[in-house]
């Protein structure tokens, strides 16, 4: 008794809650949205449940697809800046000292503990025309007018970082901490220069953790919505909004499941990219 | 390795536990509870609090920040989740239709003496046979008059705002029928057309506001405003009166246009478990030093003559809380579309893509 229980029971107990949270809140609403993209808009919000592939068609709109490239070119942009910031970032963190590193990394994930809306609130208080920055400026005489900051496209770009970086550091540290020291010095040895050291030891072996970063930090991307709105003034559009848009005021549920079933496509293609490329256990 | 057993033994107790707990923590709940779905801030808590150590009645309050999300929620979730729910008028007409609200008693609601016959029997409901005013929202147009000057412009109509010296120095609500409307009142065009190609004509007019416009925002307009960010804004007339409570440079203006206005509304819901609290809630707000209570923290539009009598001096001063009473009277109440809703999300996609 107690053996099967040790060897059946105490497994599938360990995994039945895991299991029952992924049926419940991730493979479930999945199933919703795909059938919500798949019906007949009503009057007012909502659905009929009747057939209809209008809103994929929907999708290929000239603005909507114009919303689409947008959105993934500031993923993009945010993911080089994220890259070319973390990259070296997470290199000097891993040659540090140990007893620094524990406490690097923690402080990395300190803004985890703060809510993201809330700390976006923070960059409002700090950048705006009549904010903090702008005003000690203009109180050391550096500037006569406020630099316009916040509601630009550059602003959200800057929250994008902001919010992102984390997501890049972690797997490019893990990377980067894990590379063994005696193939740069082999490398060096052997008469490589430093760039050249660099470009055909490090940054291969480094190369899972690259592509980690860049996916954990290109998908939310797409995602942040509420960064267009708070640092960008709502100004511009991305997916995120197109999306919001359709389940309110839009008054379009299909259209917007479909864009939606449209991003997890795009993440799902990018995940398996991944898992050829990379190894998983650099996701952490 | 008798430990590790007893680990893992211990660990799926815990398990176990925790999810059991997740799934039947939900099943206990107060009877005496009345679920409320309304705006966020709109209602303030010790409005709640003083309902509930009067009558024992606790009030469960959820929020939306706009009618579509409230619509889509009701649609997925079922009305009857919800005893009240604060609706505008212009949805009034769907929630009768899709079947999600049900006659009020009137007669459970004597304060209702109270409420100004200005606010009573307009055209979404014409004998409030479903629907109670609470309180009405009229978008101004509230500007910063130093900045203003500064500039050299005068707004007299909704065409002032485009003017190009007021260049990223606007703040308008993030709605498309409020900025439709605007443009089509602008244009001198009916602000309920249902014609796309009237509503796709607005584009231009659209395009030209948001090269002034700074910021596009419904629920934080009034910060824009207060910090002094921008030189004038298209915003709700209760964030008009927050910001000109905190900043004395701000103050509301009129155009020719006449502005727009929507009643939020009491409704009680098709399935509501406790319709007799929600009257009595309704009844509650309806009192004059309660429904002051609440202006006095959110400075929406009065539709209450008793409170109005109660109502401060610097309350009466501020022209974002207190309306002009002409204005007020000539404002035109959103209808709402139907199916050309489309065009208006086109239009206003379109836009915000320039």
């Amino acid at each position: 008794m107690k053996k099967w229980f040790s060897r059946k029971l105490a497994p599938i107990i360990m995994v039945a809650p895991t299991t029952v949270w992924m049926i419940l809140f991730i493979f479930i609403p999945m199933i919703i949205v795909l059938i919500v993209s798949l019906v007949r808009k009503d009057t007012g919000g909502g659905i009929i449940y009747e057939l209809s592939g209008n809103g994929y068609a929907e999708m290929f709109k000239i603005e909507y697809l114009r919303i689409i490239l947008k959105s993934l070119w500031v993923a993009l942009e945010a993911t080089v800046i994220c890259l070319a910031l973390g990259y070296p970032f997470a290199f000097i963190i891993s040659k540090l000292p140990k007893k620094y590193i524990n406490f690097c990394v923690m402080l990395i994930m300190l803004p985890f503990w703060i809510n993201s809306v809330i700390r976006i609130y923070g960059w409002d208080t700090l950048l705006r025309d009549e904010g903090v920055l702008n005003k000690l400026l203009m109180s050391w005489h550096i500037i006569k007018h406020p630099i316009v900051m916040m509601k630009t496209e550059g602003a959200v770009l800057f929250g994008l970082v902001y919010e992102l970086l984390p997501f890049m550091v972690l797997p490019l540290y893990t990377s980067i901490s894990k590379l063994d020291n005696s193939m740069v010095e082999a490398s060096a040895d052997l008469g490589a220069t430093r760039p050249r050291t660099f470009t055909r030891v490090v940054l291969p072996l480094t190369m899972p953790g690259i592509f980690a970063g860049s996916i954990q930090t290109f998908i939310p991307a797409l995602g942040l919505f509420y960064i267009g709105d708070m640092m960008g003034g709502a100004r511009y559009m991305y997916i995120g909004n197109l999306i919001n848009n359709q389940f309110g005021s839009g008054r379009n549920w299909p259209l917007g499941a479909a864009l939606s079933i449209f991003l997890i496509v795009l993440t799902l293609v990018m995940m398996r990219q991944y898992a050829k490329v990379g190894n998983l256990e650099d996701m952490a | 390795m008798r430990i590790k057993r007893i680990a893992a033994g211990i660990l799926a107790a815990a398990a176990v536990l925790s999810l059991s707990l997740t799934l039947f923590a939900c099943g206990k709940k107060s009877d005496k509870t009345l679920y409320i779905y309304n705006w966020s801030e709109y209602i303030p808590q010790e409005v709640y609090d003083l309902f509930r150590q009067e009558t024992g009645i606790e009030v469960k309050e959820t929020t939306f920040e706009d009618n579509e999300e409230m619509l889509a929620k009701l649609e997925a979730q079922g009305a009857s989740r919800y005893d009240l729910v604060v609706p505008s008028s212009y949805v009034i007409g769907i929630m009768k239709q899709k079947g999600y609200i049900q006659p009020i008693e009137k007669d459970k609601v004597p304060n209702l003496k109270n409420i100004s016959a200005d606010a009573l029997g307009k055209n979404f409901d014409p004998n409030n046979e479903y629907s109670l005013p609470y309180m009405a929202t009229m978008t101004v147009i509230a500007v910063n008059v130093p900045k203003l000057a500064e500039l050299g412009v005068e707004i007299k109509s909704l065409n002032d705002l485009l003017d190009p010296r007021l260049e990223k120095n606007l703040v308008v609500v993030d709605d498309q029928r409020e900025l439709i409307s605007a443009a089509l009142k602008a244009t001198g065009q009916d602000p309920d057309t249902q014609d796309e190609a009237t509503i796709l004509g607005t584009l231009d007019w659209l395009i030209a506001l948001k090269k002034n416009v700074k910021e596009f925002s419904t629920n934080n307009s009034k910060v824009a405003l207060e910090t002094n960010s921008v030189a004038a804004g298209l915003v709700f007339n209760l964030d008009a009166g927050l910001a000109i409570f905190e900043n004395p440079d701000i103050t509301v203006i009129y155009t020719t246009e006449p502005c727009e206005l929507a009643m939020d509304n009491f409704v009680i819901t098709a399935g509501a478990k406790h319709k007799d609290y929600a009257q009595q809630f309704i009844d509650f707000v309806y009192r004059p030093e309660i429904y002051k209570m609440i202006l006095d923290e959110f400075p929406g539009v009065c539709l209450n003559d008793a409170a109005k009598a109660l109502l401060d001096e610097d309350y009466l001063a501020n022209p974002g809380a207190t309306v002009d009473s002409y204005e007020l009277g000539r404002a035109h109440i959103t209808q709402d579309v139907g199916d050309a809703v489309e065009y208006y999300d086109d239009v206003y996609t379109k836009m915000k893509i320039n």
